[in-house]
């Protein structure tokens, strides 16, 4: 090469051009056939220095490495398990949404965190499911939060309360607090500012509830405090911690609430004016259902819900267009709505078996389910066993099941129910052709695990199902139901019965439901021991 | 929460990358429980790798026959399935892998077949040794041909060349796969299967990547035609360089009669890779002692398995043969004497990014097309910057991954931490395989 070498962009630049148009480039070595050749020559031994020149760069800035993990991981095999759920190589997807949720459930109640490798799916799941978030922020660990803040992706993750302790009480709104057993250590529920100015919103609703179970006054102090200046998911996500030890300081806070300016904040304050005895807010829907439900001179019982809502009632709640679902009409909603505010022992100035009173009179207008669905609201509510069974044992009872806005109100009854009576409730009704639906919506309440005498009535019930003709699928609704809700230990039992089934003469449609739930049984007995 | 793991025994992941596909993953997960195993165990451990048998029941009356000798590790079933290895082979190692089989005498059964197979290895040995060209002149002529028709197809590829220099590349962008295609076929034709499809890759560096790797292509193409007009004044390993790149063949025979290389060798990770009509894997190595790299491919036609013999993360002691070229790099396994697997990387030594770089640049010196090369880099930590993720080591010296890469289950295992990994530096980044932590293998 007789010229000096040129640099890459001059090079690169001619060739992008093209020699025909810039003519022969002098650093062209003469020895070349052509210009283009030559140019591709010259190119070869630039590009092979520059590929073997290659430094490395220096201006990367380390990253802040990860806090240490507190709490331990999860052993080998529990967290191969989650890989596998998380993979999506077993089982389907909804099952495979449920056993991930009880995996990440097992594994924050012993106090452990998944195995890192398995995180990026585990904040993926988390993403794409609202309702395992609160889990995968528990079970993540501090190897998870710190993920989250380098991924915009994740960061619903730095959202939620990480501590294990905090979750249960930011979650679970409609169980009152006040019941657990021991009372809370001082140092359990003390006030925290720090955490209260610069927490996020998972963690400030956490801080409160906790607090509200030491001293619910001074709890509430805080909350209004801080009130004017919070945006509204805030203000809704706070106020539901008032639930916890709700009494009769929290009325004059409530009431206000009833006029703010978001609506989810109003049906908070709504909901828990309607849980709090005595106050103003049950008085004033008492006196509307007396107008509606009322007795006539020989004693009888008058319905008449109100005919249109004055601002008054929609401030209580009351909404003027309250939608037709469950195929109700206006009317029937807000009867409806003010027979569940309004106190029980109202209707005991009626008769003095008020309930034997009101739920056998004769439905001459129509109105009497949804004045049966607002008592059973009341009963769940103020927890009344003898109302929730007289309320069950009603002949129309089958009402109860329908859902208003998503609650269906014998789930409140049947919540009060011990467990034994509520199965067999379940029980009487497995074997009626007839009440299918209904089968599945009772044993969707019947608290896991089933009972063993329940579980092997469903099972039972399912073996008979799939022998029959047509009548399969009711089979593998049952399964799907029994995948959640069995007992685990219950697996080699239904393994028995699904080998009975296969080796049984007939080749049946459905033999595979039963098949499948011996294999979930199975996992989930293995999931829970790797937990243990 | 505790974990023993032997030095011979294998990690479940590692069973479970022997797997032709997802499904056989699941199936052989399924059988992995004693219930459906009776007469099974396995013997060795320590040093020798022995083999795992066992009786799976399957729909027919009679349980399917299966074992696997670990050394290689071959597999051997009575059922129908043509995956391999089936579900049953998996399962069993599942099982073994999972410390759930009693160490125990082989039974009958296992022992013939063992027998048959060292028997088979021998005459394969013997016919190979026999063997030789039937007619020497007839091979010579077939090989002038070859060279003539090479010859002419990269003659007219250098006019080609050319031709898209004096146009300029500013509008190869425009260009449809025609373009670059008929070029491809033309070599085809020509015997020059390797540069064929060199070209044939062109369409996808003229489209959306900056036209400096276009360039680089063209000329190294370019190169690739002097050097074969020279082919008979060049070194013979730099011959052999040009001639690999060409796409002239060379024969497993060829291969297997150079002289072996014996080493420990740390199996870094494999790559899968779909060209047309063909899947590729590349399995990448690294001697302990030599400290050489080896790169063993394997090509199955699509939904076929592909060749699982060599498991990332394992160690195996084996002879390894070269192909002929100036910085030998592919390799076939000629024999393996034994596998030695704890989850750590048996001893083998990583390198500096600098060290790595400066050796990448050694191999480039003896072959300038090499566009892969192996690192197995110590004390990494991986960190983002203007959003590209690179890894550092402990000097601060960096090197970037390839753009389309978001590494999360490597930022999320090492937390920030230094890491060992096994990557494949390439022109445009590196491409992760493996990554050690605290010796505990990592699939990435």
């Amino acid at each position: 090469m007789t010229t000096a070498t040129p640099a890459w962009t001059e090079v690169m630049s001619t060739a992008l051009v093209g020699t025909d148009r810039t003519g022969p480039p002098t650093w062209v070595p003469p020895t070349a056939p052509d210009p283009a050749s030559g140019l591709l020559e010259v190119a070869a031994l630039l590009a092979v220095s520059r590929r073997a020149g290659r430094t490395p760069e220096r201006e990367v800035a380390r990253p802040e490495p990860a806090a240490d993990e507190a709490r331990p991981t999860v052993g080998k095999a529990a967290g191969n398990r989650l890989t596998r759920l998380l993979d999506g190589n077993v089982f389907d997807a909804d099952i495979r949404g449920e056993l991930i949720r009880e995996w990440l459930g097992l594994a924050a109640g012993r106090g452990l965190v998944a195995p890192p490798q398995s995180l990026p799916a585990l904040l993926d799941a988390g993403r794409a499911s609202r309702e395992l978030r609160s889990l995968v922020a528990v079970v993540g660990g501090n190897r998870a939060r710190w993920l989250a803040e380098q991924r915009p992706s994740w960061g619903y993750l730095l959202e939620e309360a990480d501590d294990p302790d905090e979750v249960d009480l930011t979650e679970e709104f409609d169980h009152p607090y006040e019941e657990t057993a021991a009372p809370p250590s001082a140092a359990a529920v003390a006030w925290d500012e720090t955490r209260w100015q610069e927490g996020n919103a998972g963690t400030r609703a956490a801080l409160l509830a906790r607090a509200r179970r030491g001293d619910p006054d001074t709890a509430r102090e805080h909350l209004i405090a801080a009130w004017s200046k919070e945006p509204a998911a805030n203000r809704e996500r706070f106020i539901a911690t008032l639930a916890v030890r709700l009494g009769p300081g929290d009325e004059e806070f409530l009431e206000k609430a009833l006029d703010d300016r978001a609506k989810a904040v109003r049906q908070q304050a709504v909901r828990l004016l309607a849980r709090l005895s005595g106050s103003a807010y049950q008085e004033r829907m008492a006196q509307r259902a007396r107008a509606a439900v009322r007795l006539d001179d020989s004693g009888g019982l008058i319905i008449e819900p109100p005919a249109e809502v004055d601002p008054a009632m929609v401030r209580d709640g009351l909404s003027a267009d309250p939608g037709n679902g469950a195929g109700y009409g206006k009317r029937a909603w807000w009867l409806e709505a003010l027979v569940a505010a309004t106190p029980l022992s109202t209707w005991r100035d009626y008769a003095p078996d008020p309930a034997t009173f009101l739920l056998s009179r004769p439905d001459a207008d129509g109105w009497a389910e949804n004045l049966m669905r607002g008592l059973a609201r009341a009963a769940a509510r103020e927890r009344d066993v003898e109302w929730a069974r007289q309320l069950l044992a009603a002949p129309s009872a089958k009402a109860l099941l329908r859902p208003s806005y998503g609650v269906r109100p014998a789930e409140g009854l049947y919540e009060l129910l011990p467990p034994a009576e509520l199965s067999e409730h379940a029980r009487d009704l497995l074997t009626d052709d007839n009440a299918s639906q209904q089968v599945y919506q009772l044993l969707m309440m019947c608290p896991a695990p089933w009972p063993a005498d329940l579980g092997t009535a469903v099972l039972d019930r399912v073996v008979v199902l799939i022998t029959r003709q047509r009548q399969g699928y009711r089979a593998d609704a049952l399964c799907q139901l029994a995948i959640r809700k069995l007992s685990p230990s219950a697996a080699a039992e239904v393994a028995a019965r699904a080998a009975a089934l296969r080796n049984d003469e007939t080749q049946y449609t459905y033999e595979r439901a039963i098949e499948r739930l011996a294999e979930v049984l199975y996992f989930r007995q293995k999931m829970i021991e790797e937990l243990a | 929460m505790s974990e023993v793991v032997t030095d011979s025994r294998w990690s479940t992941e590692q069973v479970l990358a022997l797997a032709p596909d997802a499904s056989s993953q699941k199936a052989g997960r399924g059988l992995a429980t004693l219930q459906k195993w009776h007469d099974i165990g396995h013997d060795g451990g320590g040093e020798q790798p022995g083999g795992v048998w066992g009786l799976c029941k399957g729909s027919g009356s009679k349980p399917y026959q299966t074992c696997v000798d670990l050394a290689e590790p071959a597999y051997r079933c009575s059922c129908p399935s043509r995956k391999f290895p089936c579900k049953h082979a998996l399962a069993l190692l599942l099982l073994w892998a999972d410390g759930k089989l009693a160490a125990g005498e082989p039974p009958e059964w296992v022992r013939e077949w063992r027998d048959s197979r060292a028997a088979r290895v021998e005459r394969a040995k013997t016919r190979q040794a026999n063997a030789g060209p039937a007619d020497p002149a007839a091979a010579a002529r077939t090989a002038k041909r070859r060279a003539d028709r090479v010859t002419a197809g990269l003659d007219e590829l250098d006019t080609w060349l050319a031709d898209q220099v004096r146009a300029g590349l500013a509008g190869a962008g425009q260009h449809g796969y025609k373009h670059w295609d008929s070029m491809a076929a033309r070599l085809v034709d020509a015997q020059a299967s390797t540069a064929a499809s060199t070209v044939k890759r062109l369409a996808g560096f003229a489209v959306g990547q900056p036209a400096d790797a276009l360039l680089t292509e063209l000329a190294l193409l370019r190169m690739l035609v002097a050097g074969h007009r020279r082919l008979d004044d060049l070194p013979p390993g730099l011959a052999a360089t040009v001639r690999q790149h060409v796409g002239y063949p060379t024969s497993t025979e060829e291969v297997l009669a150079t002289p072996a290389t014996r080493d420990r060798w740390l199996v870094l990770g494999r790559q899968d890779e779909a060209a047309d009509k063909l899947t590729v894997r590349r399995v990448w190595l690294r001697g302990r002692q030599t400290a050489r790299p080896a790169l063993v491919l394997a090509f199955a036609a699509p939904g076929q398995a592909l060749n699982a013999d060599l498991v990332p993360g394992t160690v195996i002691d084996a002879d390894v043969c070269f192909y002929p070229g100036g910085a030998p790099l592919r390799a076939l396994v000629s024999q393996q004497h034994g596998v030695t697997t704890g989850s750590g990387t048996g001893d083998v030594s990583g390198s500096t990014v600098a060290a790595a770089l400066d050796d990448h640049a050694a191999a480039l010196a003896a072959d300038p097309w090499l566009d892969r090369w192996p690192v197995l880099l110590d004390d990494v930590v991986v960190a983002v910057a203007d959003g590209r993720w690179h890894v550092i080591d402990a000097a601060g010296d960096a090197l970037p991954l390839q753009s389309s890469v978001e590494p999360w289950v490597l930022v999320a295992v090492a937390g920030g931490r230094p890491v060992r990994v096994a990557a494949v530096w390439t022109p445009t980044g590196l491409q992760l395989m493996t990554a050690w932590l605290d010796g505990k293998m990592v699939a990435l």
